[in-house]
């Protein structure tokens, strides 16, 4: 069985291309794979702050606590006090896609207890009627929290609060911010980061942190995404 | 080769396997689009170098991208309740499938060998043939013949495809599957790649799937897979190519008319009806296989 005659070059080029697209298209499935790289344990950042002046900032601290038996309380608190430096093993530069955070925005006051007002923030947002505010959304167990537009001179801070969920229409006091996509430098913290940036080439505009929690809010883990100079597009 | 990657894909934010895999399917679906543009562009710069060339083929092969447009509108309509069925229905089913990725592979699976069962029925019941047969009717065996679709052939799939929901996969993985499926079989479609040994054995390849499209006797209703080709060599629908096939229908329909092309068949089931005496011959001209005649038709012949 012979086929029709071809040209051979063409016919070669053909077969050529046919291999490319499934090299192309098991690349197109690679790239979709979520990053999963491994992330920081949790840390309460409660012995972290005491070692820092009142002025600087301090990281985030989840609500639910009080589920944590006194022995995991007593553990948190022997972590190391500074994490400025990432202590995994995995390269430090992410490519992190485009996405909305919609959620709960407050100003917050660096210069002041960032402890106890990021708490509040958390707390309102766990209270936060979701099925009022957020339609549509599912269920999910990742919380943002979003670090923009810092003014240097009022010492302030805005963050948001939110879940990854884009809505057309914002009601009340909800409002979404529309993360770059871009690389980032993976961090435990934006704000422990920012304070301490050491050879960075940091942005200090649109960074975030992930965690994972569960349906009480209790974290189980955190991560930081920090955008870099001639990074994000 | 990663940066290029990440320009030409745009990878979001994916909280779960569904999210992942309605991303990446239907992006794989598109390229594929881009691909065919390639490799019809190389095929008609063959034709016109080893003189194949002719005004026939060229509008054959423009007839059968023509296709495309009304098949995108029903498309649209078809999938976007198909969507809409599919997520309700599953909300009732109190038996649900794991949603991971060894499950995927099993619906992968299930779904090639449903599109198996379909194609078959496509062939074997003329009432799916209406559609069908506007895939069948060009002369031609190249990409343009891949995208060449009835309006119909939506439907088709979509009803098909309900008994792995009702087993209890997850929609999304069904239509993933299906995206998958057809989109693996537009590079087939074509007479520029022979014989691919051991691939052959398990794969649905160029060589299988020209023997598919042929209307000659010994090729007729064979390789219906999708991915694989085990499913016929499994219930004996298989037959190997042993010389190039006559492409196109037992009864040649060369017009080049998009209306002509849609709806040629329907003509012809529209005039055995009219002469068809009871309804017992009637239902016999729309369930039974193409070319069906009742017995005393047979007789007179």
């Amino acid at each position: 069985m012979s086929l029709p005659k071809h040209n051979p070059l063409l016919r070669v080029l053909y077969m050529s291309l046919v291999l490319f697209m499934f090299a192309f298209m098991m690349a197109v499935i690679r790239m979709y794979w979520p990053d999963d790289s491994q992330v920081s344990e949790y840390h309460d950042y409660s012995a972290y702050e005491n070692s820092l002046e009142a002025s600087q900032p301090n990281g985030a601290v989840g609500i639910g606590n009080e589920s944590l038996s006194d022995a995991q309380n007593t553990q948190n608190n022997k972590l190391p006090k500074v994490l400025t430096k990432t202590t995994s093993n995995e390269p430090e530069l992410f490519r992190r896609p485009r996405f909305t955070v919609t959620g709960i925005e407050r100003r917050l006051n660096l210069a002041v207890n960032m402890q106890a007002q990021l708490e509040g923030l958390w707390t309102d947002f766990y209270n936060l009627d979701t099925q009022q505010y957020l339609p549509g959304l599912s269920r999910s167990n990742k919380v943002y929290l979003v670090y923009k537009s810092y003014d240097h001179d009022t010492q302030t801070i805005e963050v948001l609060i939110g879940y990854q969920y884009a809505m057309q229409k914002l009601s009340g006091q909800v409002k979404s911010v529309e993360l770059l996509k871009g690389k980032y430098i993976k961090r435990d913290s934006v704000l422990a980061t920012w304070d301490d940036p050491q050879d960075l080439a940091l942005k200090y505009q649109l960074d975030y942190e992930v965690y994972e929690v569960d349906e009480y809010f209790n974290i189980s883990s955190q991560r930081a995404f920090l955008s870099i100079n001639n990074g994000a597009y | 080769m990663d940066e290029l990657m990440y320009y030409l894909v745009t990878p979001v934010n994916l909280a779960s396997i569904t999210d992942y895999l309605e991303y990446m399917s239907i992006d794989i679906y598109d390229w594929t689009l881009v691909f065919a543009l390639l490799f019809l562009t190389v095929e008609l710069t063959d034709d016109a170098l080893t003189r194949r060339f002719s005004g026939e083929r060229f509008f054959e092969t423009l007839s059968s991208l023509v296709t495309q447009i009304p098949f995108y509108f029903t498309e649209v309509v078809v999938f976007s309740v198909a969507v809409y069925g599919y997520f309700t229905i599953y909300e009732f089913i109190p038996w649900k499938m794991p949603v991971n990725t060894m499950g995927f592979l099993l619906v992968l699976l299930m779904a090639d060998f449903t599109y198996y069962v379909e194609h078959l029925c496509l062939h074997k019941v003329r009432l799916f043939w209406l559609a069908h047969s506007v895939h069948h009717s060009s002369g031609v065996m190249n990409t343009a013949t891949a995208f060449r679709f009835s309006l119909f052939d939506p439907v088709v799939s979509a009803t098909f495809h309900l008994p792995l929901l009702l087993l209890g996969f997850h929609p999304m993985f069904i239509f993933a599957a299906e995206i998958l499926i057809q989109a693996y079989q537009f590079w087939i479609h074509n007479e520029m790649i022979g014989k691919l040994g051991p691939l052959e054995w398990v794969m649905n390849t160029p060589s299988h799937h020209r023997v598919h499209h042929g209307s000659d006797q010994e090729y007729i209703d064979k390789n219906y897979g999708g991915i694989l080709i085990i499913w016929d060599r499994l219930f004996g629908t298989f037959a190997k190519e042993d010389k190039i096939p006559t492409y196109g229908l037992a009864t040649p329909m060369i017009s080049k008319n998009p209306i002509t092309v849609q709806f040629h068949e329907f003509y012809k089931i529209f005039r055995d009806i009219k002469k068809a005496k009871g309804l017992g011959e009637v239902m016999g001209y729309i369930l039974r296989p193409p070319g069906w005649q009742p017995e005393h038709k047979k007789l007179k012949e």
